[in-house]
């Protein structure tokens, strides 16, 4: 009996393992520890490392759930983790609109350049627009060191939707914004701004759970442009790895968002 | 391991912007899904019955059922009593036996009642007496809170709570798991990392069901995420399918015991 996808031989080559040697994991899209609005089983660092290993990730990068939402703890909940255990951890920093000081978070950027790929931008739950001013000395610095911003995108938020990225990839293309969650249900559009702005990449968390939506993308964009992402400890890698091996593309396809794409975008930081 | 689906449908939906990327209109299509998954069989529920009624669309499914390779059962959809539309308490048994549709299902949104335990007495409490499942689905038509307020009021029901939140919700349902002994989990939403472990600790792997809620949900990422589970093959057998056969069995048994 074959399962998951009797057409894909990479499907068969997980089922075996849960993990394929020469096709490793890029997730773009993590957090850690407690979370407000529900129960993780798995939110330490240690036990998400032990779901890293099982799903031979080679590299994951996150923003602490305390370090987005606790003014009080703040970017230690981020370095701590990446200092003990290094790779495949890296760290956005969370750019916290509620509680900004820029020459604070510079500091931390500079002072721990192992520590971090780039900034993390929650804006639809903090009420803030992605490009409001007092985000533009973040921005500046991302596009001058060429960093990564992953962005939580919505359909139809004021503070993240299409129009909110399309403002920010068109001032600052040299930072490699990841639209976690692909602007969640204004699909076409997420599309069209990845079109328009090659520095705009499309990301899978949340994505996986609306069956089709992936074919739309590959079909549309190709599968250069979108990376692999699970919110992780909240939603499980291995449902989000046979989700994609279930999915109506090419093995080629999956690789090239498994980890070809996280690949050349990561090279510089390892 | 033999996988039994415990949330599938087909058919066509009217309303354009509910219809899922890639739907699946026939069952001749959710067959070779199936085929294609290595799905064994499952539970499955027609739109139609949604979409041109319960009368037509329960026989639509009936006469469907028949026509596939997979072993799959029917879910038959209900109205309350008080129109007489479908067979009395005492006759749906026998028309579940004799129509491969062993578990029963509602949407009140769509078919306008009240989901109240008065209004479903009749048929909650023939349901309960004779251990037929009864799917809640909180994406057909009925809140998690009209779930919890049925099932407190039939606590020994055996039913099937599928809960549409890909959030990590155990405290949303983990009370329905601790207070109603009859009641199974169906999976699909819950695709939080190290949830099945987790669940399988608490309330043990009898209580859980593999579901995939295709065609709007893919059948591997809960595939691939079962196989992968830390727990028991013996466990990982039983969520896969085993739970949802003996659940049908222990309804056609009961069933077949009244109605000598």
């Amino acid at each position: 009996m074959k399962y998951i996808n009797k057409n894909s031989a990479l499907a068969q080559e997980f089922w075996e393992k849960g993990y394929v040697e020469d096709c490793p994991i890029y997730d773009f899209h993590g957090h850690m520890h407690e979370m407000f609005g529900g129960y993780l089983p798995a939110g330490e660092p240690e036990q998400m490392l032990h779901t890293m290993k099982r799903a031979h990730i080679e590299s994951f990068i996150f923003s602490s759930h305390l370090a987005l939402y606790s003014a009080e703890i703040g970017e230690r909940a981020n370095q701590e983790p990446v200092k003990k255990y290094g790779r495949p951890l890296r760290a956005y920093l969370g750019v916290k609109s509620y509680d900004i000081d820029f020459e604070r978070d510079r500091k931390a950027l500079e002072e721990n350049p192992d520590v971090y790929a780039g900034c993390k931008f929650l804006t639809d739950y903090y009420g803030v627009r992605l490009e409001d001013p007092r985000h533009t000395p973040y921005w500046e610095y991302l596009n001058e060191h060429k960093l990564l911003a992953l962005c939580h995108t919505w359909g139809g938020s004021a503070f993240d939707g299409p129009e909110n990225v399309r403002k920010v990839a068109h001032a600052y293309p040299d930072v490699t914004i990841i639209c976690g969650h692909s602007m969640h249900g204004l699909w076409d559009e997420a599309i069209d701004v990845a079109r328009e702005y090659p520095n705009v990449y499309l990301e899978l968390t949340a994505v996986m759970d609306d069956r089709g939506v992936l074919e739309k993308f590959v079909r549309a964009l190709g599968s250069e442009r979108i990376v692999f992402g699970t919110d992780l400890p909240w939603f499980s890698t291995f449902h989000y790895i046979g989700c994609i091996l279930d999915a109506d593309i090419t093995d080629d396809d999956r690789r090239n968002i498994f980890y070809r794409n996280g690949q050349k975008l990561m090279a510089r930081f390892q | 391991m033999v996988f039994y689906d415990a949330n599938l449908s087909y058919g066509t939906e009217f309303n354009v912007s509910r219809t899922p990327p890639l739907p699946c209109r026939t069952i001749a299509e959710l067959d070779d899904a199936l085929e294609r998954a290595g799905v064994t069989g499952g539970l499955v529920r027609t739109l139609a019955a949604d979409m041109s009624g319960v009368v037509v669309g329960n026989r639509m499914l009936a006469d469907d059922l028949k026509t596939v390779r997979a072993d799959l059962y029917g879910m038959y959809t209900l109205v309350p009593r008080y129109t007489n539309e479908l067979p009395s308490p005492e006759d749906l048994p026998g028309v579940l036996k004799a129509w491969k549709m062993p578990v029963l299902r509602m949407n009140p949104r769509t078919h306008r009642f009240l989901p109240k335990a008065g209004v479903l007495r009749e048929y909650l409490g023939m349901a309960a007496d004779l251990k037929i499942p009864v799917m809640l689905d909180t994406t057909c038509g009925i809140t998690l809170d009209e779930c919890y307020d049925l099932l407190c009021a039939y606590p020994t029901l055996t039913a099937i709570l599928a809960y549409s939140n890909i959030w990590p919700a155990d405290r949303y349902y983990r009370p329905f798991l601790s207070q109603f002994p009859n009641l199974r989990m169906e999976l699909s939403s819950m695709i939080t990392d190290q949830g099945i472990e987790d669940l399988v600790r608490v309330y043990g792997a009898q209580r859980l069901l593999f579901g995939s809620r295709f065609p709007s949900m893919y059948i591997g990422g809960q595939q691939l995420m079962l196989r992968c589970a830390e727990i028991s093959d013996a466990d990982k057998k039983l969520i896969a399918g085993e739970n949802l056969r003996n659940m049908i069995a222990a309804g056609v048994s009961a069933d077949a015991e009244v109605l000598k």
